[in-house]
């Protein structure tokens, strides 16, 4: 999840939680003040209502009850009880409703606690001990607060719906200011996203400010710096150690070839000089292939290379390797649909013909004949592929993924010569052309390695 | 034969003379750019191999220079740097070929022996252009005009049209193309041949009212006017 989001929701959710926490406090002070307000307005009109009861003047009591009942803004003790000091009751309000309940299971409890409370439905009850003439009445009045139970729920339609719309705009303003603050980062990284192998010079601009954004900004360009320094360090060192590499092998094998020419076949010596010069040819060899491993990894890949043709590349490879190992068979085949635009990609032609030299070697080395057939075609898409075919050992299903990675041999190459190069380095080389490499093989019997390059072109 | 090396190894140098005098050419050495300047301006050599990091003059500049002077004579680089932009800024420098050490000395010979045969071929160049009807090859330029406009073909497609500019009229298989140009034995069907008579029958003929290279189905290919 994006931080904006992050932000925008815990945000969100802590303001619920406070938002909710006063809306809910609010609501029960409320209910509360009002049920204990009532209360007491209900004890003062039913101890009034009593006095008159137990004076005897009954009359005016229940004419005072009937006033009071059109009046719904007033406390009517809309139904009074009382009971005599021999808990008889002496007078009831008729046509109670039955949520009241009988109120002399009341009578116990006040007995006990002096003042009894109860709230039954919408009804509140309130029974106490009252003394009039002397003597110890029990009083039980009850009503409903229609008045306040209205305000009550009128006072939680507007939490609702205040809490409603204050969520909306903390949402909305915590998205807006989310990204408001969150905007220079967003601004460095798509600065960072642009920056590659090739321009590592550029530096991100972090204004002058001394937030953590500016900080962090400084923090990547002084990382930047460093990769520079170590990129050019290591370019330099490639080519450096090329140099001091090569020079002394060539010594070593020039002096050999000029000793070999002073030297008599089946000399003793012949044979020793032969065997080194042999091993300093592999180990120059080697050095050649581990440099280009190095000198392709340090190449930017989004460099443009130019038009040349793939043909040219795959006749010359062949020459080459030809020469070098005359039993060595490499056919060309071609689909019949390419015409010379089909064979054009872009590349570098000298590390093209090194990875297409190394897939005919590895094909021929690894086959029973000593042939590999190469076969162009222009696959489904828009690739085109170049195709290296030869029957022979095969190689493991799960060596497929391993035979790429540098210096690995898998089980097959144990006894032929080779430092497991050749192919990793065919890789990055099919990596810095956009390309892709692939194989196919049946163990046992046959390997195909394939090599795809992006064409403009479309096939269908 | 006269050779000069211009190499600071004194070893490779040493080594270097030894197996060319073997092959019979006379040798001579310097060390460094300086004396390498002097003695290639003073004398004439059919070919100068050139390290570039050497003392006083660095061999790149040492290569411009020669040039300048002597524009014809053959140079090699013959150096430890290996990158394809190294490769690039030698043969910008104006060297004729580019040979990486380590070296082996069938390579170098071979290399020698090829830019001098070039810069021969370039000097009495007038004598080698073949012509058929408005095509004219140039065969050692490796260009290809036809009715004044150049036409850019690979090292393949130049060979494939020399052979059949050489042996016009006739009617040439295509198993005769694929041994005589490509080197091809086996008698597995390829479409190589093919592939590269289309390719050269639309570079070719494409743009031209008169079609001068034919197929003539299941036997063959001729070139000739059309009838």
């Amino acid at each position: 999840m994006k931080i904006r989001s992050k932000l925008t929701i815990t945000f969100f959710l802590l303001v619920v939680v406070i938002l909710s926490l006063a809306t809910l406090s609010i609501y029960f002070f409320f209910a509360d003040y009002r049920e204990s307000d009532y209360f007491r307005r209900l004890k003062n009109r039913t101890m009034n209502t009593a006095t008159l009861i137990i004076e005897g003047q009954l009359e005016s009591a229940e004419l005072i009850t009937r006033f009071e009942n059109t009046n719904p803004g007033h406390i009517p003790p809309q139904y009074i009880f009382v009971f005599s000091p021999e808990l008889k009751p002496i007078y009831a309000t008729k046509d109670y409703p039955p949520e009241i309940g009988d109120p002399s299971d009341l009578l116990q409890r006040i007995q006990e606690e002096k003042e009894v409370r109860v709230t039954e439905g919408k009804y509140q009850i309130i029974g106490f001990r009252f003394f009039g003439k002397g003597e110890q009445y029990l009083v039980v009045g009850a009503a409903s607060d229609t008045f306040g139970q209205e305000g009550l729920e009128n006072l939680e339609k507007i939490l609702l719906a205040v809490f409603a719309v204050s969520l909306v705009f903390v949402s909305i303003g915590g998205w807006f200011y989310a990204g408001r603050f969150l905007s220079p980062i967003s601004k460095v990284i798509t600065d960072v996203e642009k920056i590659t192998e090739s321009n590592l010079d550029v530096r991100i601009d972090h204004g002058s400010g001394n937030d953590e954004i500016a900080k962090l900004a400084r923090t990547f360009n002084n990382m930047l710096g460093r990769l520079e320094d170590s990129f050019l360090a290591q370019k330099n060192f490639i080519s450096n150690a090329s140099h001091e590499l090569r020079t002394p092998i060539a010594i070593i094998s020039a002096e050999i070839e000029a000793a070999l020419l002073q030297t008599e076949e089946g000399d003793q010596n012949y044979e020793v000089l032969n065997s080194v010069l042999e091993n300093t040819k592999s180990l120059s060899h080697l050095s050649t292939q581990l440099l280009l491993l190095a000198q392709t990894s340090a190449q930017n890949p989004e460099q443009k290379f130019p038009v040349i043709r793939i043909d040219d590349v795959i006749w010359d490879a062949k020459h080459e390797l030809e020469k070098a190992n005359p039993d060595y068979t490499i056919t060309v085949d071609f689909d019949l649909a390419m015409d010379d635009e089909a064979f054009q990609v872009r590349g570098d032609a000298q590390l093209l013909k090194v990875a297409v030299i190394n897939l005919m070697d590895n094909a021929c080395k690894y086959s029973d004949d000593c042939q590999v057939v190469v076969r162009l075609a222009v696959s489904s898409g828009s690739f085109l592929c170049v195709e290296f075919v030869n029957t022979g050992t095969g190689i493991h299903e799960e060596d497929h993924e391993k035979v790429f990675a540098p210096f690995y041999r898998g089980k097959s190459s144990s006894h032929t010569k080779g430092y497991g190069i050749g192919l990793s380095l065919a890789r990055r080389i099919m990596k810095l052309h956009q390309g892709t490499i692939g194989l196919q093989s049946a163990s046992g019997s046959h390997t195909t390695f394939a090599l795809f390059f992006p064409t403009n072109r479309i096939w269908v | 034969m006269n050779v000069l090396v211009i190499e600071d190894e004194q070893k490779l140098c040493a080594s270097i003379k030894k197996v060319l005098e073997e092959n019979g050419y006379s040798v001579d050495i310097a060390y460094d750019g300086q004396i390498g300047e002097r003695l290639a301006l003073k004398r004439d050599y059919d070919v100068m191999i050139v390290d570039i990091i050497i003392p006083m003059i660095n061999g790149l500049e040492l290569c411009k220079r020669i040039k300048r002077t002597k524009p014809a004579a053959p140079i090699i680089m013959l150096t430890a740097l290996g990158t394809t932009e190294d490769k690039v800024t030698g043969l910008e420098a104006g060297a004729d070929d580019y040979l990486l050490k380590p070296f082996e000395f069938a390579e170098l010979i071979a290399r020698m022996r090829a830019v001098i045969r070039r810069s021969n071929i370039s000097l009495n160049a007038t004598g080698a252009v073949l012509q058929f009807e408005d095509l004219q090859l140039d065969a050692g330029k490796k260009v290809v005009f036809r009715g004044g406009k150049e036409i850019e073909l690979t090292a393949k497609e130049f060979q494939l049209l020399e052979y059949l500019v050489n042996n016009p009229g006739r009617l040439i298989s295509k198993a005769e193309l694929a041994t005589k140009v490509w080197d091809i034995r086996s008698d597995k069907s390829s479409n190589v041949v093919e592939v590269y008579l289309n390719i050269l029958r639309k570079k070719i003929d494409r743009d031209f009212e008169q079609k001068l290279i034919h197929n003539r189905k299941g036997l063959g290919y001729i070139l000739q006017k059309e009838t």
